[in-house]
């Protein structure tokens, strides 16, 4: 294979189809080498099926994987190659670090499985380690390992045995909120430095944002959105992808400057459009009043609050329209209003805070 | 009704509630179940111990005795280990009835587990017969006998221990190893034997002690030979007969032995 089609040809070509009675996934994949894929979804709609079974763990029912030229899985023709045989590494959520072995002897694992020597696996292993930053470390047990120290541990032993794809599941979910920005800096270093392709599964938007050159986003085992992580958060094409970032998406059919929205309500706007359109609210734009606001901003509307939650310094409001919205508001302003589940309110948003594109 | 009265009549509650029947049953349990541990070691013949346990019957039955518990536990762990292993991760069917027939010997009267061996391995038995039309020999009245009808009786206790060990190991530690390259014996050599290393070595030592004091089977089995199939739990009864000291001795031996497995096992059993 030349270097020209190297760099055109996938590494990972992937159409994973598994059927269950309730359920169903369908999936296309392409990953090039050096590049990082995140599929990004709400729990239950198919992304760790998606990872069992390009590790392997799970047969395909109807598709196929293809990995730097070798075929994997493809029931149409009877062929699979097992877990133990392809050249994938995976990490798991809580990293499943043998508790036996200590850290060095866990990265050493797979090279002795290949059937390398003792001494050479753990050589290498302490290279890796020390990569990690972890050679200090290397002689403890996981569960004398912080879960940051594991996880980077686990990155360790997937990444030793030279995969061509690396697969992560959740990598980051089981860790603590500091840890966890620490880990996923590192590994995104370590990201830039595999050559192969990566896969990551991940519920959380900042992961995908931060690690991936591209999103794909599936609920109910499709895929409802794909593309650079900055398209996808500016231009979220479903409720769950812009809750996800942190937006308001409404749909409604755009005429003479306004737009009314599915579901009830009618949003004025700048831009000129015609036809279905998305409308994104930043929550922080929509202002909360106790009463019908007078005067300048043309949209405002009735509410009911249905949940106030604080989320770091503000506090997130969801209330219900039409059209349903959630507000972030300081908790000065809760006090202030009085403000609790199933207050009756008035909210208003500018129409310059609108951002409005075609469906 | 005051707050003062309500509080005292709560007080008066709560002293009622508390379980009297149950501590006392509990109490008249504890002492039923020690004390012939204490009538043992009060009417033990402390001097003439020495004297008792060196004559030759019984160093012979001890020595027996230990050897063949332990060949028996041996073969317990051959044998019992992939039993457990097939009955946690295979998906097998009709697994409740496999496990029930594996640990049937735990509740079988070892006496009828003792004719079921001879009816099984005997000269005339359904297997035995063939190895004596071979052979012209067969199990019964053997030393090999005793570590057969001791590895009957002994095995399930290994078998339970290990599967609930097994169970407790996430299977997919065996999946991570998967994905690491290792094919599924090395998995087993690496991964899984290692983690149930605890459970193995518990079963184990409850093998053992259980194949230690086998009586039933062995004496149905294997008879009682001095020096061949005559193991330390049958010398204890039929020297009651001629020689109750030396049973009490004997006893005070293999009470001993019980309370040196118990501390092996302290950390699984008397940790709190």
């Amino acid at each position: 294979m030349s270097v020209a089609t190297a760099a055109e040809t996938p590494l990972l070509s992937a159409h994973l189809v598994v059927v269950r009675a309730q359920w169903s996934l369908d999936l296309e994949l392409r990953v090039h080498a050096g590049s990082v894929t995140a599929l990004l979804g709400p729990n239950g709609a198919g992304k760790t099926t998606a990872l069992q079974a390009l590790a392997g763990l799970r047969r395909l029912d109807g598709g196929r994987i293809e990995l730097d030229g070798q075929l994997l899985d493809e029931p149409n023709r009877g062929h699979w190659v097992p877990p133990e045989a392809r050249e994938v590494g995976l990490v798991f959520q809580e990293h499943l670090l043998f508790p036996h072995l200590s850290a060095r002897d866990n990265v050493a694992f797979g090279l002795r499985a290949r059937g390398m020597a003792k001494p050479a696996a753990r050589l290498r292993a302490d290279q890796w380690l020390s990569r990690m930053e972890l050679a200090a470390e290397a002689g403890r047990r996981p569960r004398q390992l912080s879960g940051g120290q594991a996880q980077r541990v686990a990155v360790a032993r997937a990444l030793a045995t030279d995969p061509r794809l690396l697969l992560l599941d959740e990598p980051l979910a089981a860790l603590d909120a500091g840890t966890r920005m620490a880990v996923r800096t590192g590994l995104r270093r370590h990201l830039d430095e595999f050559g192969g392709a990566t896969v990551i599964v991940t519920h959380d938007p900042l992961d995908a944002l931060v690690l991936a050159d591209e999103i794909v986003v599936i609920e109910n085992g499709r895929v409802v959105q794909q593309g650079s992580p900055s398209s996808v958060a500016r231009h979220p094409r479903t409720r769950y992808v812009a809750q996800l970032v942190g937006l308001n998406l409404l749909r409604g059919a755009a005429e003479r400057g306004q737009v009314v929205v599915d579901g009830g309500g009618a949003l004025a706007i700048t831009d000129e459009h015609a036809g279905p359109v998305f409308i994104v609210i930043r929550p922080s734009a929509i202002a909360v009043y106790s009463h019908q606001p007078h005067g300048s901003p043309r949209n405002s509307w009735p509410a009911v609050l249905s949940s106030i939650e604080q989320q770091g310094h503000a506090v997130r409001l969801a209330a219900t329209g039409p059209p349903d919205v959630v507000v972030d508001v300081t908790p000065d302003a809760v006090a202030d209003m009085r403000l609790s589940p199933g207050s009756q309110v008035w909210l208003s948003v500018k129409a310059t805070d609108l951002v409005v594109y075609a469906a | 009704m005051t707050t003062a009265t309500r509080a005292a009549a709560a007080v008066r509650a709560k002293r009622r509630r508390q379980p009297y029947t149950l501590i006392a049953l509990a109490a008249v349990g504890l002492v039923f179940l020690v004390l012939p541990i204490v009538g043992l070691l009060v009417r033990a013949p402390w001097r003439a111990l020495p004297h008792q346990l060196a004559t030759r019957e019984v160093t012979t039955a001890l020595r027996l005795s230990l050897e063949t518990a332990t060949v028996s536990t041996v073969f317990a762990l051959l044998l019992g280990v992939p039993i457990a292993w097939c009955l946690v991760r295979l998906d097998i069917p009709a697994r409740g009835l496999l496990r029930a027939l594996t640990v049937l010997p735990l509740v079988l009267p070892p006496v009828a587990g003792g004719i079921a061996l001879l009816l099984a391995y005997g000269r005339h038995g359904v297997a035995g017969q063939w190895l004596f039309q071979a052979s012209g020999w067969s199990l019964p009245f053997t030393t090999p006998g005793v570590v057969v009808a001791q590895t009957f009786v002994a095995m399930p206790f290994l078998i339970v221990s290990v599967e609930g060990a097994l169970r407790a190991v996430d299977p997919r530690y065996d999946a991570a190893a998967a994905t690491l390259g290792a094919s599924k014996s090395f998995t087993f050599r690496h991964v899984t034997l290692p983690m149930l290393a605890p459970g193995i070595a518990a079963g184990a030592v409850l093998c053992w002690a259980r194949a230690l004091g086998e009586f039933g089977a062995t004496i149905t089995f294997a008879g009682s030979y001095p020096g061949t199939t005559q193991t330390m739990p049958i010398q204890v009864y039929l020297a009651l007969q001629d020689n109750p000291d030396g049973a009490i001795a004997l006893s005070i031996v293999l009470l001993v032995v019980s309370v040196a497995v118990l501390a092996g096992l302290r950390d699984r059993w008397l940790a709190r």
